[in-house]
């Protein structure tokens, strides 16, 4: 991770070169400057403070700062667990360190996760990947109940071959980490080489990683079914030696992982660059050259002398904020808000929201809140348009209030309430194809309750596939390939 | 690609400072009371004018929208196919029925782009090998290794859809739609096809469905090599009644051409006429043009090393 927040930090260096030799130019000629030039009315000190202002603004712009929230937050979490046998060594306050990890991970799981995908790999002697990303909650939490340390995969724990076959199934520039949950100890490799290799290819890939440590760091025996003593020592602190060097960091228990993978996908937290979902911003860049342009014109010569406050005024304010500072018209502001909406633009939508002084631009306020997923405030800014007082607004914006405020209620949850505005605009204006479109498929009406006693449900379908399911998903683990090779287990 | 401008009220500078930058009359090194050439009238006079237009440009922040895919899906496709040793079967005497299947899901996943798909596969037990997923590439290469394993042979067709019905239930898309290839008749599993059905019904949830193989004899491949002619039981009846129940449509395919015709229909019936809010991420495009303004500049910078002036001879200095 560089510390610099600059996708291109290197090109910071000519940048500066270049700005001090301008204004070492600049400086030199304004010592002795030629006599056309003073005729003329040429400054070489301001001229070589403004091109230096222009150098430095294209630099700076080339070199791409970043910082912001994420316009469209998502993040990508691998998620290694260590499936050695090790991980049965009942050392986690009366659990094994297998039943603390899979019950870490159930807890996130049963946990909305917005944005947030997830994808499963084991480490053993090698990576076994489970699941590929994807949002399906209950589908990762059945797979981990089908898992057992020892069981799949080769014996061992490799972590410098696991992780970097684990970073090998990771999108290149795809915003994500790697989320690894085990006791930390290397059997088949010395340690400082296994560190060495993981680190290489979690940096080669920039994918930062994020561990939690499971074990007490004393030797403990490993419950073997066949009578063999093994002997376990969790280490954490090789585990933190290795999130450190690749940029993430060592979890502490009990932190909140759900909080924390909502920050990384928000970009409150920070990613390395080549993953990070902060927008560069080179315009502030070309800001600062066009001052720098600004200064060198009025010190190249006389021109438009009664004009020059009038021009510096509005290019000061052109800068200061650009454009949105600028007394416009609601009218002005609407149109910008809706270009910018038909393009996919929300950011810019969002930017551009006329005040909802009338009607229409009400409802398209409204329109940009529920497209940036911000439900109740639309609902808020439709009240006046889907209440029952008088004066009634316009048939066309009535209708599109109601189903806009429709919709934002069925996502937060209240499909009665959506039934009532959907209703109230049947009620209103009969016949209306949306609303009873909306009705039908919005709304999902519960089945009429059968006629005669009641009888208790019968067993559901889906408990008796998910039990074929997770027999299947156990089957299919355990056909996986298991070479010979690690030490610990043979 | 979608261009578009962050700040497009800042082009409005353009007309003044152009002005502005026309009427300044630079001249190059120490101006002298001599004519100077053409070549240094034009650049004194354009390239600063050039340098601003650029400079203008880059301000208003041109970025082009790129969509992210999967983050508004259309149509979400659950893909089940059959896994059980009966695949293995060569209909038209060349390609199995695993084989022609796994490459016309490939054509077909290719032709939507859009869309996110999961894959499960199955035999005497489903197997969700993929949740629901828009990253294409990576369930073709799921595909393209994908094995008839069958450690426990059969064929749960009914644990399959329900597999697949709750892996589409949370799904926002506009369109769930389960895609079931089989050969053979329900004879595993602890859920009947048509409960399957009807619960995919109540979910909203399409299924189509394709019987694949003939009815009679088909040829297989032994373990120890050759071929044998066997016949599997089909029921074809079922799929119908399952793809009736959920308003999908019941396609059979006695050959690779006949699942190719199949899943083409397949792929025509799942469109939508209906405009899409696509989410797209903005990716900055002024770098080009601070890179173009930067090299312009760099003359007036070293112009700034012309305009000293030479030092006075010492008669004119001394007393």
């Amino acid at each position: 991770m560089t510390p610099l927040p600059f996708s291109h930090p290197l090109l910071l260096w000519p940048t500066a070169a270049l700005v001090l030799l301008t204004l070492a130019l600049g400086l030199r000629a304004q010592l002795a400057p030629g006599l056309g030039v003073r005729t003329v009315g040429q400054r070489p000190l301001l001229q070589g403070l403004g091109l230096a202002l222009v150098l430095l603004g294209a630099g700076l712009g080339l070199a791409e700062p970043r910082w912001g929230a994420a316009s469209a937050p998502r993040l990508t979490v691998h998620v290694v667990l260590d499936g050695s046998r090790s991980m049965l060594v009942p050392d986690c306050a009366g659990v094994s360190r297998w039943r603390a990890a899979t019950d870490t991970l159930g807890r996130l799981w049963s946990r909305p996760n917005p944005e947030v995908r997830f994808s499963l790999q084991l480490l053993t002697g090698d990576a076994v990947p489970v699941l590929p990303p994807g949002e399906d909650q209950p589908l990762l939490r059945d797979t981990l109940k089908v898992m057992e340390p020892g069981a799949i995969g080769s014996p061992g724990s490799a972590f410098g071959y696991a992780l970097a076959q684990a970073v090998a199934m990771a999108e290149p520039r795809d915003p994500a980490i790697l989320l690894l949950l085990s006791d930390g100890e290397e059997t088949v490799q010395p340690r400082a080489e296994a560190a060495q290799r993981a680190v290489a290819a979690l940096r080669a890939a920039q994918l930062p990683l994020y561990a939690i440590a499971y074990g007490q760091p004393v030797a403990q025996p490993v419950p073997a079914p066949n009578g063999t003593e093994l002997i376990s020592t969790a280490q954490p602190e090789f585990l933190e030696d290795l999130a450190r060097r690749s940029g993430g960091r060592l979890l502490r228990p009990g932190e909140d992982l759900a909080a924390l993978l909502q920050s990384l996908a928000r970009g409150r937290e920070p990613m390395p660059l080549a993953r990070s979902l902060s927008p560069a911003h080179p315009e502030w860049g070309a800001w600062l050259a066009l001052a720098g342009l600004a200064l060198w014109l009025l010190a190249a010569g006389k021109p438009m002398r009664s004009w020059r406050p009038v021009l510096g005024l509005a290019l000061g304010l052109g800068l200061a904020h650009p454009a949105r500072a600028l007394p416009l018209p609601a009218s002005v502001q609407a149109w910008a808000a809706q270009t910018a909406l038909a393009r996919g633009n929300l950011e810019a939508a969002r930017r551009w929201r006329p005040a909802p002084d009338q009607p229409s631009h009400r409802l398209l306020a409204a329109q940009i809140e529920l497209r940036a997923r911000a439900f109740q405030p639309a609902l808020d800014l439709l009240a006046p348009l889907t209440g029952q007082g008088a004066p009634r607004p316009r048939a066309g914006e009535r209708a599109a209030a109601l189903l806009m405020a429709a919709r934002a209620l069925v996502e937060l949850n209240q499909p009665e309430a959506a039934r009532t505005m959907l209703q109230r605009l049947l009620l209103e204006q009969p016949g209306q194809p949306e609303a009873t479109h909306d009705l039908q498929t919005l709304l999902k009406d519960p089945l009429p309750p059968p006629p005669g006693p009641q009888r208790p449900p019968p067993p559901r379908p889906d408990q008796g596939a998910r039990q074929d399911e997770l027999e299947g998903l156990r089957q299919h683990l355990q056909g996986k390939p298991r070479p010979l090779g690690g030490v610990k287990d043979l | 690609m979608n261009a578009t401008l962050r700040f497009p009220l800042l082009l409005l500078l353009l007309l003044p400072g152009l002005w502005f930058t026309l009427r300044t009359s630079y001249r190059w090194g120490i101006p002298s009371s001599r004519p100077s050439g053409r070549a240094q009238r034009w650049s004194a006079r354009w390239l600063p004018a050039v340098i601003l237009a650029l400079l203008v440009l880059a301000a208003a922040g041109p970025e082009r929208r790129i969509p992210l895919k999967g983050r508004a899906p259309v149509v979400d496709f659950a893909l089940v196919l059959d896994g059980s040793s009966s695949m293995k079967a060569l209909d038209d005497g060349r390609e199995s029925r695993w084989n022609a299947a796994r490459r016309l899901i490939l054509r077909f996943i290719a032709g939507r782009p859009n869309d996110r798909f999961a894959l499960i596969q199955f035999s005497a037990h489903p197997v969700t090998l993929s949740p629901l997923t828009a990253d294409h590439a990576r369930l073709w290469t799921l595909l393209d290794h994908l094995q008839i394993e069958s450690p426990d042979d059969g064929t749960a067709i009914g644990s399959a859809l329900m597999t697949a019905v709750r892996r589409l239930q949370d799904s926002p898309a506009r369109s769930r739609v389960i895609l079931l290839l089989t050969d053979g008749a329900q004879n595993r599993g602890r859920v009947q096809p048509l409960e399957a059905a009807q619960e995919a019904r109540d979910r909203g949830i399409k299924v189509y469905t394709v019987a694949l193989g003939n009815a009679g004899e088909a040829l297989y491949p032994l373990d120890g090599g050759g071929f044998a002619w066997l016949k599997v039981a089909t029921d074809p009846d079922t799929l119908h009644r399952i793809a009736q129940a959920t308003g999908g449509e019941a396609f059979l395919a006695n050959d690779p051409v006949g699942l190719a015709r199949s899943l083409a229909a397949i792929s025509r019936l799942e469109t939508t006429a209906l405009p899409v809010d696509q989410p797209t991420e903005g990716r900055p495009m002024a770098r080009w043009v601070l890179l173009a303004a930067g090299l312009l500049a760099l003359p007036l910078a070293l112009d700034l090393g012309r305009k000293r002036g030479r030092r006075p001879p010492a008669w004119l200095t001394q007393p």
